[in-house]
């Protein structure tokens, strides 16, 4: 509870001297998003959807609502950059500077017990992906999304771009218009995973836009739990962070996807994520966002099966000129089909929250079961929250709860808690370790363990 | 060794003068019971002791066991051994209990520099006191949330049962209480005492006061400490009230 870091310190903002292999100039153009997938030696149809990706971008306006988008500069952005050269690649091997920042950041290797696979992201390519070989055997498939287009293209082109297309909003069309890296996860039918895949991704190169696309496939019966950790350099030029994540949950199915990014705030965080679930299946998103200037991300969950189920847990943390501007969706196709959402937000040093969420019942979708709860959490006068929710609801036999709460730490909680021998931040953390709780046990262990490292590092002198 | 000794104490709020000259000296092991209108200043005079920062000290000293005491930070008077029993403790939403009990506990442990005790050794620990205090039920929820009056009370009783503090000022611990709560409390309250606890207690009500057999009573009135008597005092403060009394 005791560290010495203060909350402009972030620890993981140390950057490596890796030559990159390619690096890319500045600036998106057609050719750029040629360049990329020529890079990649892709098949036509591939090159045709990037390009495709590419008109829509350009052509689609930024956002009109929520945080303006304005300040970020695509043309000053990098859109390709990898530390690996082509048979490094293949023969898995990986420069030591990039082995010693996995190390440093404490990546564990896919040998460890808690984990099923382990993968890795540095800049635009994965470096590496491992998958014990009984998982293998049992045809599970667990691989960078260039690998997947390569060796199983057949069913990577039957479902990429279904849940998100390339026109679905401004960040995915640049996301399929130069996408790299991201993970190809299939899992066959009944096959259940007993322990997570997890995959780190680290942002290295200066003024680098990382778009990784992952997409995952839930055959009919099967079960398994995706982990995802961020992390990127301070500079002082801006970053982007434009993922697409695709998730497809057969028939009685069951995904869940764990998210903890810690980015730096240089970073501007906008992903696009959709999980379409079919009947009796089960998506649930955990997602856990600390740091960058800006995040806009709404977990969404198409529920079109009768009796599908969606559980989303966000939470999100702000500090100093940061804006988290997070939420979820929930759209109830079909009928028995539940959502349930739980957001936390906390606000210090001047940071700002907001919740944004949409919720929508179709006309035939009968007796579905919708709880929202929303709580912001403020520790001082200067951090603001705020809540957009929207609700959609076209059928009448639908059963809503929605509650939402804004808790301010006040000066008399701070002396109550002082009187009793905690000191400021002391007093702090603990009312908001107490706040995180019902997310942060959802989590991991390794997770868990972290978050709440991290916020006790963020809290530190987080009021006076 | 000087135990508590206030000097000449005079302390405000904005600009609004709320102490006046108070002095006041306690030995180790003292009971002072502190009465008087509402609005005379007793609750002022604990929550300054406390170090509250919505009060400056305008003179005069405060010193405990040898320290400048006006210098301590609230968390360092806490640890230093004052404990103030709130008349309204807060609400805090988010704080489960039992963590937060154990981390004052681990707190104090750690600046004594001994062993800190995990969950279960905790819970092991203090569950005679919560069945005494008959907080069993409430101690899965929030801190103070959804609590009656009694319960939040009890729970004041039940931290200080746990940090055992040198000098407890107990603010109105009284007021609100149901029989069995008061009995619960007062019981605490005199082993802490046998224990060599001291205690400031402030009460509307001599019934807590007259069965803790203080040394000093002491009578605040407009933010000064009027009349400075023994134990008797309390008898006449029943006869005549505090306006009558003052008067005579």
């Amino acid at each position: 509870m005791s560290a010495s870091f203060t909350n402009k310190q972030y620890e993981y903002g140390f950057y490596d001297k890796v030559k990159p292999y390619y690096i890319l100039r500045p600036g998106l153009s057609k050719r750029v998003v040629e360049e990329i997938s020529h890079l990649k030696n892709e098949p036509g149809w591939m090159q045709e959807r990037r390009r495709l990706g590419y008109d829509f971008f350009v052509k689609r306006p930024l956002p009109n609502w929520g945080p303006s988008l304005r300040a970020l500069d695509f043309s000053k952005l990098r859109y390709y950059a990898t530390p690996l050269d082509k048979t490094a690649a293949e023969s898995g091997y990986l420069p030591s500077n990039v082995k010693k920042t996995f190390t440093r950041l404490g990546i564990p290797p896919v040998e460890v017990d808690f984990l099923t696979g382990s993968g890795a992201q540095y800049d635009s390519e994965m470096v590496y992906h491992a998958l014990k070989k009984d998982w293998q055997d049992r045809g599970v498939i667990f691989c960078s999304m260039d690998e997947a287009i390569k060796k199983h293209s057949e069913i990577v082109a039957k479902y990429f771009g279904t849940i998100i297309t390339a026109n679905d909003n401004k960040l995915a069309a640049l996301n399929t218009a130069v996408w790299s890296g991201g993970s190809f996860v299939y899992i066959p039918r009944n096959v259940k995973l007993d322990k997570p895949l997890q995959t780190y991704f680290r942002l290295n190169a200066r003024n680098l836009g990382q778009f990784e696309r992952t997409l995952i496939i839930a055959e009919e019966g099967s079960e398994v739990h995706y982990v995802e950790g961020c992390t990127a350099p301070v500079y002082n030029v801006d970053s982007l962070h434009a993922a697409v994540v695709e998730i497809i949950v057969k028939p009685y199915a069951r995904v869940r996807y764990t998210t903890v990014q810690n980015w730096s705030n240089n970073v501007y965080n906008l992903v696009t994520k959709r999980a379409y679930v079919e009947e009796g299946g089960m998506m649930e998103w955990i997602d856990g966002n600390f740091g960058s200037q800006l995040t806009m991300k709404y977990p969404s969950v198409i529920l079109a099966g009768h009796g599908a189920k969606a559980e989303i847990m966000s939470l999100a943390v702000a500090g100093a000129s940061q804006h988290q501007d997070a939420g979820s969706k929930a759209i109830h196709l079909a009928s028995d089909t539940s959502s349930n959402i739980l957001s936390k937000s906390i606000a210090h040093h001047g940071g700002r929250t907001s919740y944004r969420g949409l919720i929508k019942v179709a006309p035939k979708a009968a007796n579905c079961k919708i709880k929202v709860k929303c709580d912001a959490l403020l520790t001082d006068n200067k951090s603001q929250s705020d809540t957009y929710p929207t609700m959609d609801i076209k059928n009448s036999r639908t059963q809503t709860e929605h509650e939402a709460t804004v808790t301010r730490v006040g000066e008399e909680q701070l002396f109550y808690l002082q009187s009793r021998g905690l000191s400021e931040s002391e007093a702090t953390s603990m009312i908001v370790s107490g706040f995180i709780e019902p997310i942060a046990r959802e989590l991991p262990q390794e997770f868990a363990i972290e978050l709440n490292r991290l916020i006790n590092l963020e809290m530190d002198g987080s009021v006076g | 060794m000087v135990f508590l000794k206030l000097e000449k104490l005079s302390v405000s709020a904005g600009k609004i003068k709320i102490l006046k000259n108070l002095n006041l000296s306690l030995r180790s092991g003292e009971t002072v019971a502190l009465v008087g209108a509402n609005g005379s200043g007793k609750s002022t005079l604990a929550q300054v002791l406390m170090g509250n920062p919505n009060y400056r000290v305008v003179s005069g000293k405060v010193k405990f066991c040898n320290h400048n005491l006006l210098k301590f930070k609230p968390e360092e008077r806490s640890q230093a051994g004052i404990f103030l029993a709130w008349q309204n403790p807060p609400v805090i939403t988010g704080l489960a209990i039992m963590d937060y009990l154990r981390g004052i506990y681990n707190q104090q442990q750690k600046v004594k520099k001994l062993p800190l005790l995990t969950i279960d050794g905790f819970a092991k620990m203090i569950k005679p006191l919560v069945q005494e205090l008959g907080l069993n039920r409430v101690l899965q929820r929030d801190f103070n949330d959804g609590f009656s009056g009694g319960e939040k009370k009890r729970l004041e009783a039940l931290q200080m049962a746990i940090l055992r503090p040198k000098l407890a000022i107990i603010d109105e611990i009284d007021s609100g209480l149901d029989i069995d709560s008061f009995w619960a409390i007062k019981t605490l309250i005199n082993r802490l005492k046998r224990q060599g606890a001291a205690f400031i207690v402030i009460s509307h009500y001599t019934r807590l006061l007259r069965s803790l057999r203080p040394d000093k009573v002491l009578i605040m009135s407009q933010g000064e400490i009027v009349k400075n008597s023994d134990s008797t005092l309390l008898a006449q403060i029943d006869q005549l009230g505090f306006k009558r009394l003052l008067k005579s």
